[in-house]
């Protein structure tokens, strides 16, 4: 088990690295460059090349990605181009807001996904499971930023239920007025994920309805019920780790569109930002640390899998 | 993309009204219910119903970069900025308006300045504002290694200005040569705090700009990053107690997201765009102000372009454009937009109408291309925009129907900003031929200059006259009045006459405000909130 671990880190190396060569390339390679951020119209005329040499541009693309990968060997992620504030801190003071929003959704599309698809399951071919079917499409396919919208409309400009956008109402600082504030995007970051789980639960509980033991166990004379929660729900719930496992990075990544719509300050809103005001130093960090996360998060659930079920461990 | 976010903001207006009146936690309604004292109504114009105290929501579109007026560079920054810190003096209209400052003196040769500092004010921290301040933020801005990039404007032929302490409220700052512009650039000096910075300090870099000791009206009270930065009211502020208690800037960076807060009441106030102006006009809650910031929006030659090289092109081009129907097309009948003739704005200092005016003329355009040798059908050109500039794509599409008339193809080349700042500011790329630009660079001429000046990285045309050079050096130097004025007045005869830029018009600003706000209505400088200590509330 160790082993298998270690190993998985140490291939986890050249991938991060081959992912951060990757990232500089593409940065270096998109047209524009930070020095952009001096040119509006409403600003004085500034000497461009002036800025681009205090921000270092001027130095080889070789060179800066080197200073960049030494400075990471120490720990240190660098300093934003824009604020100059560390990128280290920044991400610290964005991760709650991610996790918290995303942590919920997840909680709760698993709750909704996995009891949908319990019904649905139990139902096959039945009218309910072709209703709870039906939903699962409509959940898949509605694009999140038109649902945000329409939230919007609905919730904030027609009934004045729920604020529009942000965290929370500045000077309150109280659970419901977050909760207030979340609600609608976590709603729309969930209906995905739910029609996923319920996909899968349902797609896994019927596969192993199938089984011999299912029908040993029918003919023994366990309820229906029995080996529906008992044995095929346990079953059933395997992928479930896989699919967790992979909703790790998006935990930290955050949420570009749902995040930007509701003004969330996230992750996403800290990673577009930096994209579109070209903050090198930034973009490396989110990039690399969505992609630790992802590296992680398959490692985590391939370790759950062994645990789960031992029979694995041969095969890897 | 544009179709559906106009939809949206159909939509958004539609349901504008409320079913239910809900109460929301909505801080601008968190006023004392106290007639304003008398004090503060000293200018008479406060209203009656005014409320003391009330939290004003602004938004901005990022989280602010370095917060320090000698460091910032967006205007995310620079608006949060001006509750913290006070400028030494504006300049509206060619006068003087003193704000830290009490008097600036300037010796008869125009190389000797003496400014007076008011008394008894105070940093954020309670420390007198001082001389010691001034000349420390003006060494600051000259240190090479503290990467200001104001220092240029404090450099003058090469030269450092020299600023030495007279007594504890006097500065005296001497020029290596006479600048005329010296007191523009002097106005945009915003002194930051000596004895808050260690000695060899690098500013740009320091955590103390995280915590700023201002001397503007209001103090920072809490950042929050991507969610808010909020300011209280400076209770000491030299001006007078500010009257609202605090103002937060709200982080929003999706346009249709502040659209919904405004609406929702979750904002006060939204720089909107002319096309929104109709429908916020017919919004009960909120009104509608227009103001004008001297901007200016062009469209630019590319002299890489051989074609263009020939000056009886580039004059086709400017007598085959109807600028009149461009305007039409972006701003309808609103007014919100003047025709332009000059690169100056109406409100700089020594604009002429006195110039080429290159109105429609296109038999004129016709005969042109063809003294140039271009037949129907000879000439294809590309005009280059952002793709997310729906009125840079109006004057694209439209130009390119007029361009067609004369003989001329144009091809239209929409580009994602990035890419087009960079093709933009590279006077020796060919990606396009025809850009747009725009700028709004004040009352002071001598600003313009970088725009024209032969081998300025701001020359994005590659122009290149000595005779330009020249005009604008002799204006820096030129102390007499109608000398001066006649210096920029053949400038700008000159640069219409080459044709290197194309000054289409002169665009408005349109914001809306909800309707309990006031206090800002005669905004000076083109700065909406220029003065935010005299912003209030009233009473519904």
């Amino acid at each position: 088990m160790l082993k298998l671990i270690t190993k998985r880190l140490l291939q986890a190396i050249p991938i991060l690295i081959a992912v951060s060569i990757f990232s500089f390339l593409l940065m270096w390679l998109a047209p524009g460059d930070p020095s952009q951020a001096y040119i509006s119209p409403e600003m004085d005329l500034v000497n461009l090349e002036q800025v681009r040499e205090n921000l270092g541009l001027n130095e080889s693309i070789y060179v800066q990605y080197f200073r960049w990968l030494s400075n990471l060997f120490q720990g240190n992620l660098g300093y934003s181009l824009l604020n100059r504030r560390p990128v280290l801190t920044q991400i610290v003071e964005r991760l709650p807001a991610t996790i918290g929003l995303m942590g919920s959704s997840l909680l709760f599309s698993l709750i909704i996904g996995i009891l949908l698809g319990i019904i649905s399951a139990a139902n096959y071919q039945k009218t309910i499971d072709k209703v709870i079917n039906f939903i699962c499409y409509v959940f898949i396919s509605i694009p999140s930023f038109w649902f945000a919208m329409l939230l919007i409309l609905f919730f904030s400009l027609r009934l004045k239920l729920l604020p529009s956008v942000g965290m929370r109402t500045v000077g309150v600082n109280s659970f419901l007025d977050l909760i207030q504030h979340a609600i609608m995007p976590m709603i729309v970051l969930s209906l995905n994920r739910i029609a996923t789980i319920t996909r899968y639960i349902r797609s896994s509980m019927v596969g192993q309805l199938n089984e011999d033991y299912v029908t040993v166990a029918l003919a023994m004379g366990a309820s229906r019920g029995e080996i529906l929660y008992k044995y095929v729900l346990k079953n059933s719930l395997l992928p479930i780790i896989t699919l967790l496992g992979l909703s790790l990075p998006s935990l930290v990544s955050g949420a570009f569109i749902v995040e930007s719509i509701f003004g969330w300050p996230g992750m996403g809103q800290l990673g577009m930002n930096a994209i579109f005001s070209f903050d090198y130093p930034l973009i490396m960090a989110t990039t690399m640390f969505s992609s630790l996360m992802l590296v992680s998060g398959n490692l985590i659930a391939d370790t759950l899998y062994v645990l789960v079920d031992p029979r694995i461990q041969g095969a890897m | 993309m544009k179709n559906l976010s106009m939809l949206f903001s159909a939509l958004l207006l539609l349901s504008a009204t409320p079913i239910t009146t809900f109460a929301q936690d909505d801080t601008s309604n968190d006023v004392e219910e106290t007639t304003l004292m008398e004090e503060t109504a000293e200018e008479g114009s406060i209203e009656e119903n005014a409320l003391e105290g009330g939290t004003l929501t602004l938004p901005v579109q990022s989280d602010p970069d370095v917060m320090n007026p000698l460091f910032s560079f967006d205007s995310t920054t620079g608006t949060i900025l001006n509750s913290l810190y006070d400028p030494l003096f504006d300049i509206v209209e060619g006068e003087n308006v003193y704000r830290l400052a009490e008097d600036l003196q300037v010796s008869d040769d125009f190389l000797t300045y003496t400014l007076t500092l008011k008394e008894g004010m105070t940093w954020h921290d309670g420390q007198p504002i001082t001389a010691d301040d001034v000349v420390f933020t003006i060494n600051t801005i000259l240190d090479e290694e503290q990467q200001s990039y104001k220092r240029d404007s404090l450099i003058i032929n090469g030269e450092p200005i020299e600023a030495t302490v007279i007594d504890d409220l006097t500065v005296e700052i001497t020029l290596p040569e006479v600048s005329v512009p010296f007191v523009t650039d002097l106005s945009k000096v915003t002194p930051i705090a000596a004895h808050v910075f260690d000695e060899g300090e690098i500013i740009i870099e320091s955590e103390k700009n995280q915590d700023p000791v201002g001397s503007g009206p209001f103090v920072l009270s809490e950042v929050r990053s991507g969610e808010y930065v909020q300011v209280n009211r400076y209770e000491d502020y030299y001006g007078g107690t500010p009257i609202l208690d605090d103002i937060v800037y709200r982080i929003i960076a999706d346009p249709q997201a502040s659209m919904t807060a405004l609406l929702n009441e979750e904002i006060d106030y939204l720089s909107i765009s002319a096309e929104d102006m109709e429908t916020f006009e017919d919004n009960e809650g909120t009104e509608v102000y227009v103001y004008n910031n001297n901007r200016v929006s062009n469209m630019i030659f590319k002299l890489t372009n051989e074609d263009l090289q020939n000056i009886n092109v580039r004059k086709a081009i400017a007598y085959g454009t109807d600028r009149d129907e461009l305007i039409q097309g972006n701003y309808g009948d609103t007014g919100l937009s003047e025709k332009a003739y000059s690169f100056y704005p109406p409100g700089a200092m020594y604009y002429t109408e006195d110039v080429e005016e290159y109105e429609y003329d296109p038999d004129m355009a016709r005969q042109l291309l063809e003294e140039a040798g271009y037949a129907e059908g000879d000439l294809s050109l590309t005009i280059g925009y952002t793709n997310a500039n729906q009125q840079q794509e109006t004057y694209a599409l439209i130009m390119q129907q007029q361009l067609g008339e004369i003989g001329i193809n144009i091809e239209v080349v929409p580009m994602e900003r990035g890419a087009f700042v960079q093709e933009l500011v590279d006077s020796t790329s060919t990606a396009f031929d025809l850009a747009y630009n725009s700028y709004a660079l004040g009352e002071e001429p001598s600003k313009y200059a970088p725009l024209f000046l032969s081998g300025n990285p701001n020359n994005f045309m590659g122009y290149e006259n000595e005779t330009v050079d020249e005009l604008f050096a002799a204006g820096v130097v030129e102390t007499d009045e109608e000398a001066r004025a006649a210096i920029y007045e053949e400038i700008q005869q000159i640069v219409l006459e080459d044709m290197v830029v194309l000054p289409i018009d002169y665009p408005q600003n349109v914001a809306t405000v909800n309707d309990n706000v006031r206090g800002f209505e005669n905004t000076e400088l083109g700065r909406f909130f220029s003065d935010l200590s005299n912003i209030y509330f009233v009473a519904d």
